[in-house]
């Protein structure tokens, strides 16, 4: 019981920004499949914005909660006090506003497959690996925010940093898939392509990469009292 | 208004990650842009021994990905005293919260432009240098402030007054996707801002004002073979806020970017009259 009031009370501190913003990208999935053809885009191009909403919009919106999980407490002193550990107070607000935007992208990956959109999209999978096209970015994103706002302790600074790691992955996707090893760490191989049979071992990089940046994230977050400290935003 | 700007500077520009960020994204910029960021010339063909061309280059290049570290830097200025509980204190002092608003907008903007400008203009020297171009250093001062300090303006105003309207987790989403989608799409993927006279990654003073030409004519431009133009792009939406460069339409570029950062400013303070009362 105690513990579901602590998640409770952690979807109440995500905020509304946290649980609105990933509804309304299947909002916008349910309004592109809809009308997408009668708005005048051609068949290929909606197949292409669709996977472009899953595989970037579904990693934007949980990196960039991740990167905004520090700073936003008060009570310092009152945190340091409680028995629950500041880490497993952050990492649970992460588990709510990621678990959400996870349930709300297999929603959308449900929806495409039902709907035949899936099958028009050249470079995506089929079947349960298929998943990782928006799973393996989401959680490589979201350990980098992670990492940058438990060391440089700033909401501000994590969230530029992946912004521009999300804007430049997509500016200079080129870049990424003419270098074999660059290609590996494509966050949005499917939607820009990448060498055939390199699909799959590019989203199990990212996956393994995302783990290492969160166990380095890990003991940086388990000092509280240097985290809790961090630039106020 | 004054003191309010000189807080702001120093508050902005000490800040660490302020430095950092910058660094680690800079020197993401230029490993990636090795060749053109060596040479500043895009394309074969361009003249890099012209320094007015040269100093455009360099600037575009900043322009592309820059705005955004820039634009992140300054969401939380804003909002800032209200979550640290100074409000009340500020209120108390003679300043009337519009200059402190003005204050605040340009103090923490130019701190925040600051090592933009030290990248841009290190690049300058670094060129005047090497190409024994000393009038470089005029150009870049020139191209500086008719086309990154109008654009840095507009972008700051959005930043700085964006989260007041909403959460500022929203605001970051929305601020990096429409950076994406309102500036470096190319305008015939979708209707979008990009290229327009609204954007301001525009190239219109480049084109208008410095006659800017690159070295290969893009495919899809409308006007005739013979001479190459910016402006309308060819089965492109919302053409009609993209007329063809020219003096007039670069003047025009810049009286649009500052009337849009003011009017995204008296929005702000609406917004916190509002509220107020």
């Amino acid at each position: 019981m105690r513990s579901l009031g602590l998640w409770s009370h952690e979807m109440k501190r995500a905020g509304p920004a946290a649980l609105l913003a990933p509804p309304a990208l299947v909002l916008l999935v349910v309004f592109l499949v809809a009308f997408g053809t009668r708005l005048g885009s051609r068949e290929g191009n909606t197949a292409w914005f669709l996977m472009t909403i899953l595989e970037t919009g579904i990693p934007l919106l949980a990196g960039i909660a991740a990167a905004s999980l520090i700073g936003r407490d008060r009570a310092v002193e009152l945190q340091l006090t409680l028995p629950v550990g500041y880490r497993a107070t952050l990492l649970r607000r992460l588990g709510v506003m990621v678990g959400w935007t996870a349930l709300c992208a297999l929603v959308v990956s449900a929806l495409l497959v039902v709907t035949g959109w899936w099958d028009l999209l050249p470079a995506a999978s089929h079947g349960l690996a298929g998943q990782l096209a928006w799973l393996s970015p989401m959680l490589w994103l979201t350990a980098l925010g992670l990492l940058v706002a438990a060391a440089l302790r700033s909401a501000a600074a994590a969230t530029a940093i992946v912004s521009f790691v999300w804007l430049f992955e997509q500016m200079l996707a080129h870049l990424f898939q003419e270098n074999p090893m660059l290609r590996l760490f494509h966050m949005f191989a499917t939607t820009y392509g990448t060498a055939p049979d390199e699909w799959l071992p590019n989203r199990l990089t990212l996956l393994a990469t995302a783990l290492l940046l969160a166990a380095a994230a890990w003991p940086l977050l388990g000092d509280a009292e240097r985290t809790l400290g961090g630039e106020k935003e | 208004m004054i003191a309010t700007f000189r807080y702001e500077f120093l508050m902005q520009i000490r800040r660490p990650v302020l430095w950092i960020v910058y660094g680690l994204t800079f020197a993401v910029i230029v490993v990636t842009f090795g060749q053109p960021y060596a040479e500043l010339s895009m394309g074969a063909g361009v003249d890099r021994h012209d320094p007015t061309t040269a100093m455009i280059v360099s600037a575009d290049l900043l322009m592309l990905l820059l705005p955004i570290v820039y634009g992140c830097l300054l969401a939380d200025r804003l909002i800032r005293d209200r979550r640290l509980g100074v409000v009340g204190v500020l209120d108390a002092t003679p300043t009337g919260h519009t200059s402190r608003l003005i204050g605040k907008y340009l103090g923490t903007c130019a701190a925040t432009a600051v090592p933009f400008a030290l990248a841009y203009f290190g690049r300058a020297v670094a060129y005047a240098i090497t190409e024994g171009e000393p009038s470089a250093l005029g150009w870049a001062v020139a191209v500086f402030v008719t086309t990154t300090v109008p654009a840095l303006l507009f972008v700051g105003a959005l930043a700085l007054a964006g989260p007041l309207l909403m959460p500022p987790m929203l605001f970051q989403v929305l601020f990096v996707v429409y950076w994406f989608w309102g500036n470096l799409i190319p305008p015939r993927m979708m209707p979008t801002l990009a290229d327009s006279i609204l954007s301001p990654n525009s190239r219109y003073v480049a084109y208008g004002l410095f006659g800017y030409r690159p070295a290969q004519q893009p495919p899809d431009v409308l006007v005739a073979p013979d001479y190459y133009t910016y402006g309308p792009v060819s089965e492109a939406a919302l053409n009609f806020l993209r007329p063809e460069a020219g003096v007039a339409v670069a003047l025009l570029w810049i009286g649009v970017m500052l009337v849009l950062a003011v009017s995204v400013l008296s929005l702000a303070r609406l917004h916190a009259i509002r509220t107020e009362s």
